[in-house]
Parts: C-alpha cells; sequence; structure tokens
C-alpha cells in the first residue's frame, strides 16, 4: 500500500511538472503568436488598403504568406474586412483570397477531419462568395453535429444561394435546436430575394386557414391541433421542396414576419395585417406590429387603432409606437388618453408618439 | 486489536474511499471541462458576436441588480451595465431597504426621479415602496423596497422587470461590455435553453475604469490570491464539467440569466433561504422535468462578471458559512430528487454528489486528519503510510487547481501576465497547507449553524472599486 501511494505521488508530481511546463510553454507561444500577428496586421494593413484602392495586384501581400500561421491569421485579418465590406470591395478581398492561394488552403481545410476547421473554412469561404465550395456546404447540411449544420448553412446563406434557401430553413429549424431568432439572424444573410417566397409560404398559409375555417368553423390558435410544429418534425425532405406553416405555428410565422419586416419588403404589408387578425395570436401580433414599423404601410393604421385597448400591454405599447411611427393625425385622442395608462412603456410609448404627432 | 482500535481502522479505510471517490470523480470533471472548453473553442471560432450587437431579432433582456448597504460600489456597478453592448435591454436596481446612503447615491449619480409606474406582483415580494427613472439612462429603473433579502429584492425586480429574459448581476460585480451578449447566446442557439450561467472571477485590484475592467491584475493579498484559484477551479472545471453533462445545479447568484416566465411559473426565488440561486435551479430542474420538458441549463466559461471577494478573515469566514447554509439549505429544501430517477442526471449523479462531496465534505475531510492523528497515536496506522497519503492528497489538490490554470491558459488568458498565471499556480500549491483546512472549518460551522438553523447574511465589508479609490484621492 505504502509502495503503490508512492508510485501515485510520484505520478501526480510528474503530470504537474508536466503541466505547468504545458502552461508556460502555452503561454510564452501565445504571447509570441500575439506579437506576431499584430507585426503581420501593420505589414498587411498598408498593403491591403493600397491594393482595395486598386494600386497593388496583391502581389506583395502573396509575399508575405509563407507559413501555416501567415495563411491562418491571413484568414482572420481578412475575415473582419470581409464581414464589414460589401460589393465590390468584398469582391476585391475574394479575388486577393484566391491570388494568394487563402482559398485553395481553406479548400484543403473543408476536407480537415478536425470540425474546427471545417466550420471556419465553410463560413469564410461563404463570406468570400466562392460558388465552388456549394457541394460541400450541402453536404455538411447533413452532417450529425449542429455546429458543422449551422457552418454550412451560414456559408450557403452568405453565397445567397436561394435554391437552397428551403433545404437551409427546414434543415435548421427540424435538425437542430436553433430558435426562430438564431434562425432568421442567419436567414437574413440571404438577402432580400428570399422575400417573395417567405410571403408565398404565409399567403399559402392565410389561404389554407381560410379554406379550413370556412369547413369546420375551427379557429387557429396556440391550443389549436394546428400548432403542432411541422417544421420541426419534418423528416428532410428533397432540396427545393417547399414546406408549410399553418398561423397556429406562432414560432415560425412570428420568424417570417420578423425577415419580412427587417427587409421593409412593402409588398407583404397587406399581408401581415391579414395575418395578425386571422392568428389572433398576441405574439403574432407583436412581432408585426413591430414589422409594420418598419414598413410604414399606409392601411395599417386603422387597422392597428383597435389594438389601443388591448388587455396585452405590449401590444398597446407597440400599437401606439406604430401608430406614432405611421403619422396617423385622426388617432391624437385615442393616444392622448393612453398617457394615463397604468403601464410606463404604453405612456412612455404614447409621448413619444404624440410629439412625433405634433 | 480493541473495538475502538477497530472502529478507527474502519473509518480510516472509509475516509480513504471517500477520498477515491471524490478525487475520481474531480478528476473526471476536469477531462469532461477540457472537452467541453475545446468544444467551446471550436464554437467560438464560428460565432460573430459584434453582429448581434446590430440585430434586431435578439430577446430583449431586463438586468436586475440586487443592492443592499452598497453604497460604496452600487455607481460603478450600475455605469458598468449600463455601458453593456447589447441591442435592448433595461436595468432594474432593487434597494432592498438598505440602511446606508446606496439609494441616496445612486439618486443623485443618475438623476432619479419617482414614477407613479405600475406593475404585476407575478412573484410575492415585500412592499415596493417606488419606482424611479432618469432622464439621462431611459433604460434605468431603481426600485425601492422594504428589506426581505436578496431572494425578495431580485422577486420585486422580475415583477418590475419588462422583458422575457432577464439576467442577475450582484451590486458589488462589474460585467464584461461583450458578456450580455455571450451569455444571450444560448438562448439564441437553442429554444431548449432556460438558464444560462456565466464565470465569476476575481476583481479586486483590477483596473476599472468607466464600468469596464481595463486593466486585469492579480491582487496583492494572499487571502484574494487564494480564492482567486478557488474561483477558477469551481468555474472552469466544476460548472463547466456539470454543465456538459446536463446537470447544472447552480446558476451564480452573481451572473446568470433566466427565462422569466420559467422563473415566475416556479414562484421566483424563495424567501426563506440564503442559497436562493442554487434553490431556485434546482427547483426548475424539479418543474422540467416533472412536465416532461426537455430543457437545459447552460454555462459559458466566456462571459464573465468580475467581482469583490472578501479581502479579511472575518468576512471570508461569513460568506464561506452562509455558502455551505445556502448548499445545505437548497437540498433540504428539494430532498424529493436524492436518487430519483425521474429528474434523471441530477437526481442520480448530480444531487447525491453535492450531498456527499460538498454537503458532508468538511465534516469527513475534519475527521479524517483527527482520526489519523488518533491513529497514529494510538498505533492504527504507521507513520510512512500517513506521510504517504497526505502527500499524495496534497499533491492530487495541486493536480486540480493546477489543470484549472491550464483550462484558463488554453482557452481565455484573461491574466495578461505570465508572473500573474504562475503566482497564481504558487498559490494552487500553498493553498494546501492551512487555507483548505481552515475553509474546511468554516465550512463545518456552516452546517452546524445550518443544523441549529441560524438565518440571515452576515454583513460583508465593500470597498470601492480601484478606479473610485484613485478618483477619491485625486480629490
Amino acid at each position: 500500500m505504502l509502495t503503490a501511494l508512492i508510485y501515485i505521488s510520484g505520478g501526480l508530481l510528474a503530470i504537474i511538472l508536466m503541466l505547468l511546463a504545458a502552461i508556460i510553454v502555452r503561454r510564452v507561444r501565445y504571447d509570441r503568436y500575439r506579437r506576431r500577428y499584430q507585426a503581420r496586421t501593420r505589414i498587411w494593413e498598408p498593403l491591403f488598403f493600397s491594393y482595395l484602392e486598386g494600386e497593388d495586384t496583391g502581389g506583395r501581400i502573396a509575399a508575405t504568406l509563407r507559413t501555416e500561421e501567415d495563411y491562418l491569421s491571413f484568414v482572420k485579418f481578412i475575415t473582419f474586412y470581409l464581414k464589414n465590406l460589401s460589393g465590390e470591395e468584398a469582391q476585391a478581398i475574394a479575388d486577393l483570397a484566391f491570388r494568394t492561394g487563402v482559398s485553395r488552403r481553406l479548400y484543403a481545410d473543408l476536407k480537415s477531419r478536425r470540425s474546427k476547421r471545417r466550420a471556419v473554412a465553410a463560413t469564410t469561404l461563404g463570406l468570400l462568395n466562392d460558388r465552388n465550395v456549394l457541394p460541400y456546404l450541402k453536404r455538411m447540411l447533413e452532417d450529425r453535429d449542429p455546429y458543422l449544420v449551422y457552418a454550412g448553412a451560414y456559408g450557403i446563406a452568405c453565397l445567397r444561394e436561394y435554391s437552397l434557401f428551403m433545404p437551409v430553413m427546414r434543415t435548421l429549424l427540424s435538425r437542430t435546436p436553433i430558435t426562430y431568432e438564431g434562425a432568421s439572424e442567419l436567414l437574413v444573410r440571404f438577402g432580400e430575394g428570399i422575400c417573395p417566397t417567405l410571403a408565398d409560404i404565409l399567403r399559402e398559409a392565410l389561404a389554407r386557414y381560410e379554406r379550413v375555417s370556412e369547413r369546420e368553423g375551427e379557429i387557429l390558435g396556440r391550443d389549436s391541433p394546428a400548432k403542432e410544429n411541422r417544421l420541426r418534425e419534418s423528416p428532410g425532405g428533397e432540396p427545393g421542396s417547399g414546406f408549410q406553416v399553418d398561423l397556429g405555428d406562432f414560432v415560425e410565422v412570428s420568424m417570417l414576419v420578423d425577415i419580412l419586416g427587417y427587409f421593409r419588403y412593402a409588398d407583404a404589408g397587406e399581408l401581415l395585417l391579414q395575418v395578425m387578425e386571422k392568428s389572433g395570436d398576441e405574439e403574432i401580433t407583436i412581432h408585426v406590429l413591430k414589422a409594420v414599423v418598419r414598413l410604414r404601410t399606409p392601411q395599417a393604421a386603422h387597422r392597428i387603432a383597435p389594438l389601443l385597448d388591448h388587455p396585452n400591454w405590449v401590444i398597446r405599447s407597440q400599437a401606439i409606437r406604430a401608430l406614432g411611427v405611421l403619422g396617423e393625425k385622426m388617432y391624437r385622442p385615442d393616444i392622448q388618453a393612453r398617457l394615463q395608462d397604468r403601464q410606463w412603456w404604453v405612456r412612455h410609448y404614447a409621448a413619444q408618439a404624440l410629439e412625433a404627432l405634433a | 486489536m480493541s473495538l475502538a482500535l477497530k472502529i478507527i481502522l474502519v473509518i480510516n479505510a472509509l475516509i480513504i474511499v471517500y477520498f477515491l471517490l471524490v478525487n475520481g470523480t474531480y478528476l473526471l470533471h476536469n477531462l469532461i471541462a477540457l472537452g467541453a472548453i475545446r468544444r467551446y473553442n471550436f464554437t467560438r471560432a464560428i460565432t460573430d458576436y459584434e453582429r448581434p450587437f446590430y440585430s434586431t431579432f435578439y430577446k430583449p433582456v431586463s438586468i436586475i441588480v440586487p443592492a443592499f448597504n452598497e453604497e460604496k460600489t452600487i455607481v460603478e456597478t450600475v455605469r458598468s451595465v449600463l455601458s453593456l453592448r447589447y441591442p435592448e435591454f433595461e436595468v432594474v436596481v432593487v434597494n432592498d431597504g438598505s440602511s446606508d446612503g446606496t439609494l441616496e447615491s445612486i439618486k443623485m449619480a443618475f438623476a432619479l426621479w419617482e414614477t407613479d409606474e405600475t406593475f404585476d406582483y407575478d412573484i410575492p415580494c415585500e412592499e415596493i415602496r417606488a419606482v424611479y427613472r432618469s432622464d439621462e439612462h431611459p433604460n434605468l429603473k431603481v426600485v425601492d423596497k422594504e428589506n426581505g433579502g436578496k431572494g425578495d429584492a431580485l422577486n420585486a425586480g422580475v415583477n418590475v422587470s419588462s422583458f422575457p429574459l432577464f439576467c442577475n448581476i450582484d451590486a458589488d460585480s462589474v460585467i464584461d461590455a461583450w458578456s450580455l451578449l455571450q451569455i444571450v447566446k444560448p438562448f439564441v442557439e437553442d429554444h431548449r435553453v432556460q438558464a444560462a450561467g456565466g464565470v465569476v472571477r476575481v476583481a479586486n485590484e483590477c483596473d476599472i475604469e468607466g464600468g469596464e475592467v481595463r486593466d486585469i491584475r492579480l491582487s496583492r493579498k494572499w487571502l484574494v490570491r487564494f480564492q482567486t484559484v478557488e474561483y477558477l477551479r469551481a468555474f472552469l472545471f466544476g460548472r463547466l464539467g456539470w454543465s456538459s453533462l446536463q446537470t447544472l445545479m447552480i446558476i451564480s447568484g452573481a451572473f446568470g440569466i433566466f427565462r422569466r416566465s420559467a422563473v415566475v411559473e416556479v414562484g421566483g426565488y424563495r424567501t426563506d433561504t440564503v442559497g436562493e440561486d442554487m434553490e431556485l435551479v434546482l427547483r426548475m430542474h424539479r418543474m422540467m422535468c416533472s412536465r416532461g420538458k426537455d430543457y437545459r441549463f447552460t454555462f459559458l466559461a466566456d462571459p464573465v462578471c468580475w467581482t469583490q471577494v472578501p479581502e479579511d478573515l472575518a468576512s471570508l469566514s461569513r460568506q464561506r458559512r452562509r455558502w455551505q447554509r445556502g448548499l445545505g439549505e437548497s437540498l433540504a429544501m428539494n430532498r424529493g430528487m436524492m436518487l430519483n430517477p425521474r429528474y434523471k442526471w441530477v437526481g442520480m449523479l448530480g444531487f447525491p454528489f453535492f450531498f456527499l462531496f460538498e454537503l458532508l465534505s468538511p465534516v469527513i475531510e475534519l475527521t479524517g486528519y483527527l482520526i489519523f492523528v488518533v491513529s497514529l497515536i494510538l498505533g492504527a496506522l504507521n507513520l510512512p503510510f500517513v506521510i504517504a497519503f497526505l502527500v499524495s492528497a496534497i499533491l492530487l489538490g495541486i493536480l486540480l487547481s493546477v489543470s484549472s490554470i491550464f483550462l484558463e491558459e488554453i482557452s481565455f488568458h484573461k491574466y495578461p501576465r505570465l508572473r500573474d498565471v504562475l503566482t497564481l499556480c504558487g498559490f494552487a500549491v500553498l493553498e494546501n497547507f492551512g487555507y483548505r483546512q481552515l475553509t474546511a472549518w468554516w465550512r463545518l460551522r456552516g452546517l452546524i449553524e445550518l443544523l441549529f438553523r441560524r438565518r440571515g447574511w452576515g454583513k460583508a465589508k465593500r470597498r470601492h472599486f480601484k478606479s473610485v479609490r484613485e478618483a477619491e484621492a485625486v480629490r
């Protein structure tokens, strides 16, 4: 027993010393890497800006990329600009990545066994607008790891590949636990070209609702069987195939409403108001009101006004905010009455709306 | 062999088995945490934390700051919270009947005025005397209420809050500017997440300016350094490990975020315990499991809340006794979860672990020291064996602490100076000679106080944050 304890102690001491050595080595390497990265960015920045100005072909930057670390650092460097630049400048960065061999390296990383490398390569190539990468990204959508699915979806969204919009949306909602806020955040990267598709999905939902209610007089709400979440349960389907939501699927409907509002898709104004009125769902109503503020749908004011007396204060406050933004002066007395509302936010938005209407 | 000697030998054997089990579990936790950190580094590589700042899709958050006699730190804390980077949030400061100038200092600093704002008492709490607002900061609300304890103050904050998520932070804490975006991320990535906790780190001696930690330094005080190592150990491998096993049983009262609806559903924080943070999480587990809900409580190692830790033995002793009482009360209030398969891993693994290895550990640890001494005197154990056992126990303790510092080094690099990191390693060694035994003694006293039903938080000494102290010195 004593001997065993001595061996255990010796082993533990060895592990502790190894950990201490690892801490020191990692720290020294990290500090060196940081210093080298700073030094590299000091060199790259002027070269990069002169390249963007058209004064350089990018050859001088390519000459600085010699080691694996140079490439990884350069990917990090350009990713910052890719996220913040668009149009010709983003295209110029993509060309630079191609000329400097960064794209080639990223392709190799897509086949790497390391998930992190694959994910970074997928998102960066998406940002670089490199369409050759699409087959890999499509395959990533089928991966078992939800983060790789997300990375693939992100890359496809950055490429604005509309043909894959539906599969991406369905995959995100059915095979990852992502919330609709997270999905919206990613889906808007497809650009406003997705709006007609989203509007069609809502139109179909509305038409289906009308057919059902005509037939059965059914009211679709949160407690209705139609609330059952079809998207999360749908088994996959062929790329490009559609899917349906019902007005009772308040989460998905809210997501579609948010995205349409985000892009200020004016053609959807009347549709959103109908969705709000037909669904009767408070969550959807709040999302539609927020969207209407962005869309500034002219006919909305008269449809929103009855909500000033809604028992839910969030709806009251959003309705007032919307009326203030829409600038419909005939509702000033009603808004003025809301200055006495028991909820501070309602009074706050009423005061703001009155100021806007003054 | 006499009966007494036989009993002593049996106790010795039990203590050794206990020791092996505790440390074996901790080592396993370390490995799990290592995997979790690697995974976390992977997700960080594809997460864009800046974009959500400009996003319109994120859920708005209410930040609740309960304050009781915090006049020295409250203004700095509120400034820190107001400077957070997040698209839409409100700050709800709850003055829990402070007897010092807490309310006056925030009233003056933020030019507050009393509103006639009304709200629903979704959760019972002591009477709210007034709600104040600020013209300079429309997203700041200050609630003045009768004293009812931290849990009650948080309940009042939940009642007054308007948004679907609420984040509670301590009034003596400062959170990193990007921390709120980071801690909300799980609520965007996973619809099952009901609550999330962030890391609490030691802020004593750190430079805080404009509500942000500018320079992270290791305190020169030994007591603070010991606690720095403890916090790293508790958060970086303790909570991360539990979270990976879906068995997170505590989200720190100093920095956590919850779905408001879920907290209201379980009736909010209990006011009859000093461990209200752990008790709430346990009760939420119970509710979610009994309703068969697919849910997640998650811990993130990146969002950081900087807090002041006690700098004197008396305050530290009070804090540790209180924590031990809180742990005992939380477990007692939810004892039905113990080894109950209905509560899955929490009932079968987490709860028994906390009971055996956290609640009872000071009893066993101190009994162990005592029995070893008695055994030596009676000749039941030989000296070389005892020395070899103590050496391996100490080395195991050092290994656990050093591996937490290693986890810190492979992930966050919060301490910019290598000297500070090595000093922490030194204190990981030193803590085994006196500090660890002292904390075990305080925890044992906490346990005794629990048995004798002692209540209350005790008084903690507060200091200004370093920036405020320097500003005052200049004045």
